[in-house]
């Protein structure tokens, strides 16, 4: 199958290369206004479109994507966009099972006939569920690996007054581009996720083996 | 004065260009741990020293220091290092933080410093003095953009080294945004998530986490 070679415009500048992004915001409405328009480029494209929230709100950022003017039934309907509720289950509780719950789904949008997808996750479902912070770092360096197999264009969403120091400090350190007041930058404090989970591992944060 | 034209090393990096920088760290042994280098090359080179620190901490500071192998009693009474504790009470108007002193007091300790005849100093602050004294995020990091300011008069590179047990999100990146570069896991990088300092004052206004009076 051939990779589209559209571009991918977000905040302004057209992403090429890294495409597992981190975006934080002191606001649900500067967050929207900045994720919808990256949603809507992607559905005009004919990409796969998935949208992570917390499962108790799914509704709430549905009603808000139609106020945005999407068509979600019809998007929906066609497989084109899915809107899901995470963590996906209580039984995916830790960061490899949901790393592969990505994949799952990512390869599942390949296989429907989708050159590329975007995901954007809006990371209110883990300090909503008091995720702890070495388990939301250790997820997004596994996420970091699954998004690097596939076409696929990752923003997740962090609503700063939710998150602490230690959590932020180390989503920069697991996203190889991060949008920052509005700004996007390549971001030279990324280290590769297998030093990350190496480093929670020393810190005792995660086990051996997750 | 002539300025010292000696390198600076921290963390592996020969730092150049803008002087403000902001260190994160996990816990007070990493901290030391990693600005102890720098802190005695200082020192060697015969340059000034300011620390501040948590005014409730002075003395286990400067013990950790004699701990570390560094003649504290020394380098005080000859001038070379300075330990200053925050918040004094020059710093506070109304009981609240006044960003505005405590940069008059920084240009006064770096311009004595060249006075006195040193050719650069290396000023660390640890900024638990901000964090546990519950100093309003908006105020301080207005007087972390202003201080960018008053640094480009001097050639002094200044260290703001930031616990992250004490320290939320927000105030993370916006530290990260009024720092030219930054030390994160023991990596020192020119940080291109700065924004010069009328920006960051902009933005806080119209965030109104700090006066338009301000």
């Amino acid at each position: 199958m051939a990779t589209s070679d559209r571009k991918i415009n977000f905040a302004g500048i057209v992403l090429n290369g890294n495409r597992h992004l981190c975006a934080f915001f002191h606001s649900e409405d500067e967050e929207f206004r900045a994720l919808l328009p990256f949603m809507v480029d992607g559905l005009t494209a004919g990409e796969k479109v998935v949208y992570l929230v917390n499962g108790n709100h799914i509704e709430e950022h549905r009603r808000r994507l139609k106020y945005g003017g999407i068509d979600v039934e019809a998007v929906e309907q066609s497989g084109q966009l899915d809107v899901i509720g995470w963590p996906p289950s209580v039984r995916d509780s830790d960061a490899f099972d949901q790393a592969k719950s990505v994949d799952d789904f990512l390869s599942a949008a390949r296989n429907q006939g989708y050159r590329r997808a975007r995901v954007v996750g809006d990371m209110d479902w883990a300090s909503d569920n008091q995720i702890p912070d070495a388990y939301l770092i250790a997820l997004e360096a596994r996420l970091d690996i699954v998004y690097s197999r596939h076409n696929a264009w990752v923003i997740c969403a962090y609503d700063l007054s939710r998150f602490s120091g230690v959590a932020v400090l180390d989503v920069m350190r697991t996203h190889p581009v991060a949008l920052i007041g509005g700004v996007i930058q390549h971001n030279p404090f990324y280290i590769p996720p297998e030093q990350m989970l190496e480093e929670l591992r020393e810190r005792g944060e995660i086990d051996r083996h997750d | 004065m002539t300025k010292s034209d000696r390198k600076i090393n921290l963390a592996g990096t020969v730092i150049d260009g803008s002087r403000h920088f902001c260190a994160f760290f996990h816990n007070k042994d990493e901290e030391l741990r990693t600005l102890l280098p720098f802190i005695r090359e200082g020192l060697d080179a015969g340059e000034k020293a300011i620390h501040v620190v948590c005014a409730e901490i002075g003395s286990e500071y400067r013990a950790r220091l004699r701990a570390a192998g560094i003649d504290v009693a020394a380098v005080e009474k000859s001038g070379q290092l300075d330990v200053i504790a925050w918040p004094n009470s020059h710093l506070m108007a109304g009981g609240e933080f006044d960003p505005d002193h405590a940069l008059k007091m920084i240009d006064q300790v770096l311009g004595a410093a060249r006075e006195q005849g040193y050719r650069r100093t290396r000023g660390i602050g640890y900024m638990d003095w901000a964090l546990q004294n519950q100093i309003r995020a908006g105020a301080l990091m207005a007087y972390e953009a202003r201080l960018n300011t008053i640094l480009t008069r001097y050639d002094d590179p200044i260290m703001c080294s930031y616990d992250l047990s004490f320290t939320g999100g927000a105030v993370v990146l916006d530290v990260m945004r009024t720092h030219a570069a930054a030390l994160i896991g023991g990596v020192f990088q020119r940080n291109p998530f700065y924004i010069p300092p009328e920006q960051m004052l902009q933005e806080l206004r119209e965030r109104g986490e700090f006066g338009r009076d301000e």
